[in-house]
């Protein structure tokens, strides 16, 4: 399906807007079923992501998304493209002047001819509107989103998107935990509870005493990336990390979390498994493309699944509940270490998922009551 | 890019910077992240407005292939103190993908007559930002970053600046008389200029005095071979230590050294204070 390689692929890195909205030139991948005018699966994802929400074309849903097209988060499920298109209206309204800031779009061709894409984004937008965090702020906030689609035929067919909604919700003046209770008494598709326990239980049951080492000589990045999750995530060797990390690496993680270097990330990591001491971490997709000469880009979905132990008084009553986090990572990696990672999940959704299980009643504080 | 920098403070030239800016490009300043076009104009309109049209007064450039820094003051004729900014960018000669610039904000409420409280008030709301208790001890196996980890420095500049680097992460004060010309020129943001390292040495003390578990770490470097210049993106990083309580603060410094006859001539520490204070609510003075 890509016969057409001598051309390279859209890298978004360095690209002017204007550019990415008008390629020129040759396609480099044949794409077969899409429409002609997309060069490659990298344009594709960054020109109909434009058309969609900065052009406010939600009527594109239509066209880009298959009628069946499940959508997973952490926060929910949805399956029809009419959901796809009334999500992003209530989106929009709350946020008119959301932009969306293709950051990297990172890809694999799958066996059965369909294309993944791992489309790393920041927006910047203005709370203008009541949304399911609550009424209306009127500030504007940065947030950081990945979405994971599976692509045929010029529609996406498949998707798993995260957005770091607790970085988002810290700028709006909104407490996190509050966000969660009032995010909690939302009633969830009920394929949503089906695939959380059936995820959960999959995630719990794998074996995560195996070693995984990775050496220099046999390094590539499918080994790499397992041994990253076993070793730092399922066995907890953070002295490890220099086998994974330069000595200087940026390491971005949700809610503002945001460490440079072995022993800043070595604490972020441990004070955050320390909510879920017993933590397994599954590697569910991995995408890998060449960023320049000497650096490669990889897209990981993940998940990690445990017994929640809170650091949080108010969080108090949930000890042991149900811990489970559907997340995406970017790494950029030179010389076979990690230099960047951004990591997003929705932490607004793993605390309300554990709320709304539990059936306990958590009050809002002052400020969100 | 250098001249377009400047030109945006002191003629308000948006329009050459604002060519240099990509959709996607981010610019930190005063601890928030402006992104995109629409929010780095907004950020440069508030510091024209925070400094208005000053005369630039000494600069200092540091060149590589894809990462820079700049450092220059400003000022009026009838302004004693000037205001100091420094930039540390990515860029690919034609466009700036990521910048961080630190503004000695105490300096620009001398210029202005402001109190600080008032100019406080008047930065942009800060990033959220989570900081975790970490193990701050170098312990004999465990790997911390060194100058020589980022970038080929020739032997006798590479030496110098690790030396540099230990007076910070080692607290090698022994080092002060080593590497520094005696009549070196040092700025500390908020504290001014002095002569000698003395008024740095104090610096460094006070501020690892106030800092229990401090812990210095290195984000990047830019070193200009041609004028033996080098910037140093860091931050200082422990428990603050002010009236029996404890706060974990995080403190973003720019350092650019000149190197002559290897030793160190000039030295420019930028650190955004009212910034600093703004995010972990302290009061000025820090240290």
């Amino acid at each position: 399906m890509n016969s057409k390689q001598n051309k390279p692929i859209t890298q978004v890195y360095w690209q002017p807007l204007a550019k990415l909205l008008e390629p020129e030139g040759e396609k480099s991948q044949d794409l077969i079923g899409f429409d002609d005018e997309f060069i490659d699966i990298v344009d594709y994802i960054i020109r109909i992501t434009h058309r969609i929400w900065e052009q406010k074309n939600i009527g594109l849903c239509y066209k880009y998304y298959a009628d069946i097209c499940p959508v997973y988060t952490l926060g929910g499920y949805s399956e029809s493209v009419e959901q796809v298109v009334q999500n992003t209206l209530k989106t929009i309204a709350a946020f008119p002047d959301r932009s969306l800031i293709g950051e990297n779009v990172i890809w694999k061709t799958e066996q059965d001819d369909t294309y993944y894409s791992s489309h790393l984004i920041t927006s910047i937008m203005t709370n203008t509107g009541n949304s399911e965090f609550g009424t209306a702020t009127y500030k504007t906030g940065r947030v950081t989103t990945i979405a994971d689609c599976v692509c045929f035929e010029n529609k996406i067919v498949k998707e798993w998107l995260v957005r770091d909604n607790s970085f988002l919700i810290n700028q709006l003046g909104i407490d996190l935990i509050d966000a969660a209770i009032r995010f909690s008494q939302l009633t969830p598709d009920p394929i949503f509870k089906d695939w959380f326990d059936s995820e959960y239980k999959r995630v719990s049951d794998i074996k995560h005493r195996t070693e995984l080492t990775v050496t220099s000589k046999d390094w590539n990045a499918e080994t790499f990336v397992q041994s990253w999750a076993q070793t730092l995530f399922n066995q907890k060797q953070f002295s490890t990390l220099t086998d994974f990390y330069h000595v200087a690496a940026s390491h971005q993680w949700p809610g503002g979390r945001q460490s440079t270097g072995l022993a800043q990330i070595s604490g972020s990591l441990i004070q955050w498994l320390s909510q879920c001491p017993d933590a397994k971490m599954t590697i569910d997709h991995l995408a890998e493309v060449e960023f320049d000469e000497n650096t490669i880009d990889l897209a990981i979905r993940w998940s990690i699944a445990g017994s929640y132990n809170p650091q949080n008084k108010r969080l108090a009553s949930l000890k042991g509940s149900q811990f489970f986090v559907l997340g995406c990572t970017h790494l950029r990696i030179k010389n076979q270490k990690i230099i960047k990672e951004i990591t997003v999940f929705d932490e607004i959704a793993l605390y309300a998922n554990m709320i709304r299980e539990s059936g306990v009643t958590i009050t809002l504080s002052e400020s969100g009551a | 890019m250098f001249n377009k920098l400047i030109e945006l403070y002191t003629k308000g030239d948006l329009a050459q910077l604002s060519s240099c800016i990509l959709h996607s490009s981010s610019w930190k300043q005063h601890d928030f992240t402006a992104y995109g076009h629409m929010q780095i104009e907004s950020q440069w309109l508030n510091s024209l407005e925070q400094f208005g049209f000053l005369q630039l007064k000494n600069k200092q450039t540091v060149k590589s292939e894809k990462l820079s820094a700049l450092y220059f003051e400003l000022a009026t004729n009838s302004v004693n103190k000037p205001i100091s900014l420094s930039f540390f960018f990515e860029h690919n000669q034609t466009h700036i993908k990521k910048l961080h610039c630190i503004v000695d904000s105490l300096a620009s409420t001398q210029s202005e007559y402001q109190d600080v409280s008032q100019l406080m008030g008047q930065l942009p709301a800060v990033d959220p930002l989570q900081l975790s208790q970490f193990d701050h001890q170098l312990h004999p196996q465990s790997y911390h970053a060194t100058p020589s980890d980022f970038c080929d420095l020739p032997e006798n500049t590479e030496a110098l600046i690790n030396q540099w680097w230990n007076i910070w992460q080692e607290k090698q004060f022994a080092d002060f008389e080593l590497i520094y010309d005696a009549k070196s020129k040092i700025n500390i943001a908020g504290l001014g200029n002095s002569k000698g390292n003395k008024s740095l040495r104090a610096f460094h003390i006070n501020m690892h005095n106030r800092i229990n578990r401090s812990y210095c770490q290195i984000e990047n470097i830019c070193y200009d071979s041609q004028q033996n210049t080098a910037a140093i993106q860091w931050q200082i990083e422990g428990d603050y230590l002010f009236n029996e309580d404890i706060k974990r603060i995080r403190v973003p410094v720019l350092s650019f050294i000149t190197i002559k006859d290897n030793v160190i001539v000039q030295e420019q520490l930028q650190i955004d204070w009212l910034s600093l204070c703004k995010r972990f609510q302290l009061t000025y003075p820090v240290i």
